[in-house]
């Protein structure tokens, strides 16, 4: 079922065009990121649903409902910040209480419901403090608790960590999925961070310079990107130019001559293109390997280590670099700096895409 | 400092010392029926021009806090030039306005309404006074106006709230600070004051700074005038040491809260 619909909805600042002509749905219960870096057009499309901004074009509609005129304070929607924006002069009982009060909900029902979301986020023991004394993640779990207890349609999360340390994001992503997940509530989360939306997200919704670029669930954005920023934005990408070649199966041709061989048939036959590869399915081949399609050779530039992995950098002779990722493995001596190297990898992890 | 401090010990050793050392200036105020009088008179008329101060002013702050930085300025402007003025002009540009045959009462008599006695009594002193504390009462509260974060009002109009619900369970009380600096202030003020009531007001509208002229200028007491004057400064200087502990408040002196 459809929780939200955007119809046609654009921004315009006289010729400053903030976000194109958009649609996007979301399902009941269905955790959505807008992914994209500052001015793509994510914030705005938040605050035109939040009813912050009027699009200049355009319906949105909740449950059905058409809401594009009504003020924010009539749509029922909820909204977590990135300063947390819980209020300094009230305990956190009363800054949860806040929108049942609005709502004009008995004290009984208050206290219960109150009590019942700190149980969630479980912070039962914090009722009686004051927002100051908290650290930056349990304000944001009050602030998510605020949300949560008067149910609205869908909750809107505006970058929420973002000023949390590395660590506590990640526990906190954790904790906010499993509090989505277990009180199914649709949830609409607007980040720059690549890895918080693919660990966090049902489908992500990938935008550049006001555009929705794509939209597809964590894996077919990782493995199937339909662009070349789709496929840079997300993890790190090898990304090898040539001509896409007539032969069927589909394939393209570096400048060096190599054939790589894609994992579909391409349309743009004859046309400048790229494949694209991850670097984790980029294999170093020995020496005495058999010869393969898709291989190509070129000289190591650096190891780097990164404790259970490790990126090995490889320049070809046109000057393309690669990346091939391997588990670390302290048996086994590195490549040196400057050896010949043979890398290689399968068709099927082979994406054309234009360039 | 000890330009400042000089006049200060001259003051405090006059009403100490005629010549000998003495009470009997201290003891002769507290006795006596006048300074009662205008003692009370002082703090009726301070707590009432900064009560109304802060009414008129508050409206302003909070207009002022929501405009874009350029207008701002530009009212702020507007707003500071009487300050600007010297309060003895403001005093008789008020008698201009205010009185029998002023601005106002012609005004009044050629719709047809009655006349109002607007001069020499409580109503113009306060106007007077008013007039003059407005823009101290302006930037402690603006200033705790535009410290709030933005985000609340947002965060709370989301859940549901009503534009006057978040001005009164969250613009309004995190604004008090401010509110009971420039309060504190205009209070501090209005103790001194002696052209307007002595220029707008009456009779009985006398206060300690008029006291002590009465008695410097015409009685020629000065054991009793200092007395008068010690009073008058250790009755500031508590209302000043109280600002500095409200949260905010030194930033009515122009120092960062």
């Amino acid at each position: 079922m459809t929780m939200i619909r955007l119809e046609g909805v654009s921004k315009r600042y006289g010729a400053v065009v903030a976000l194109d002509k958009s649609d996007l749905a979301v399902d009941k219960g269905e955790f959505v990121t807008l992914l994209g870096s500052s001015g793509s057009g994510k914030t705005t499309l938040l605050n035109v649903i939040a009813g912050m901004i009027a699009p200049t074009t355009g319906r949105v509609l909740v449950d059905g409902e058409d809401i594009t005129s009504l003020p924010p304070n009539r749509r029922n929607l909820g909204m977590v910040f990135q300063n947390y924006a819980l209020l300094p002069h009230m305990t956190i009982f009363e800054n949860i209480a806040f929108p049942l009060r609005i709502r004009g909900v008995s004290n009984a029902e208050i206290r219960k419901r109150v009590m019942d979301v700190l149980d969630i986020i479980r912070l039962p023991q914090i009722a009686q403090r004051k927002p100051r004394e908290l650290s930056g993640g349990q304000q944001q779990r009050v602030s998510l608790a605020r949300c949560i207890v008067y149910n609205p349609s869908l909750i809107l999360m505006d970058e929420p960590l973002g000023a949390l340390d590395r660590r506590l994001r990640e526990q906190m992503q954790v904790e906010i999925k499993k509090i989505q997940t277990e009180s199914g509530i649709t949830m609409l989360y607007v980040t720059h961070d690549q890895e918080e939306a693919l660990s966090m997200s049902d489908r992500i919704v990938l935008m550049d310079n006001g555009k929705i670029l794509q939209i597809g669930s964590p894996s077919d954005l990782y493995f199937r990107p339909k662009s070349l920023f789709a496929a840079t934005f997300l993890g790190m990408s090898n990304i090898l130019r040539g001509r896409f070649t007539t032969a069927s199966g589909g394939g393209i041709c570096l400048p060096g001559g190599e054939e790589i061989r894609l994992s579909s048939e391409t349309p743009m036959t004859g046309e400048i293109g790229c494949a694209m590869v991850r670097p984790e399915n980029v294999k170093l081949a020995g020496p005495d390997a058999q010869p393969n399609t898709n291989e190509v050779v070129g000289e190591l530039v650096m190891s780097v280590m990164l404790g259970g992995i490790t990126n090995h950098h490889v320049e070809l002779a046109d000057g393309t670099r690669l990346i091939a990722q391997e588990q670390t493995r302290i048996d086994r001596a590195p490549p040196l700096r400057g050896e010949r190297i043979r890398l290689r990898w399968e068709a099927s992890d082979t994406i054309g895409l234009p360039e | 400092m000890a330009i400042f401090l000089a006049p200060l010990w001259s003051v405090l050793r006059q009403s100490l010392f005629d010549p000998n050392f003495t009470l009997n200036g201290y003891s002769e105020i507290i006795e006596s029926h006048l300074f009662i009088k205008i003692l009370y008179n002082t703090l009726q008329i301070s707590l009432t021009a900064a009560f109304v101060t802060l009414i008129v002013g508050y409206p302003i702050a909070y207009h002022l806090s929501r405009q874009s930085p350029r207008r701002r300025a530009l009212l702020l402007i507007l707003v500071m030039l009487p300050f600007w003025t010297s309060i003895l002009v403001k005093s008789y540009a008020f008698m201009v306005i205010l009185g029998q045959d002023g601005i106002i009462n012609t005004v009044l008599y050629s719709v047809g309404l009655p006349k109002i006695q607007l001069l020499y009594n409580r109503t113009g002193v306060i106007i007077g006074t008013v007039h003059f504390l407005v823009p101290f009462v302006l930037f402690p509260i603006m200033t705790s106006l535009l410290g709030q974060n933005p985000d609340l009002a947002r965060a709370a109009q989301i859940m549901g709230a009503s534009r006057l619900r978040i001005f009164l369970r969250i613009t309004l009380p995190l604004s008090l600070p401010g509110v009971a600096a420039g309060g504190l202030l205009a209070l501090v003020q209005t103790f001194g004051f002696f052209i307007t009531t002595a220029l707008l007001g009456g009779r009985g509208d006398l206060m300690m700074a008029n006291l002590i002229d009465l008695y410097t200028r015409e009685i020629l007491n000065w054991n009793l005038a200092s007395a008068v004057a010690v009073t008058l400064l250790a009755l500031s200087g508590g209302i000043i040491f109280a600002l500095g502990r409200v949260r905010g408040g030194m930033s009515a002196f122009g120092q960062a809260a």
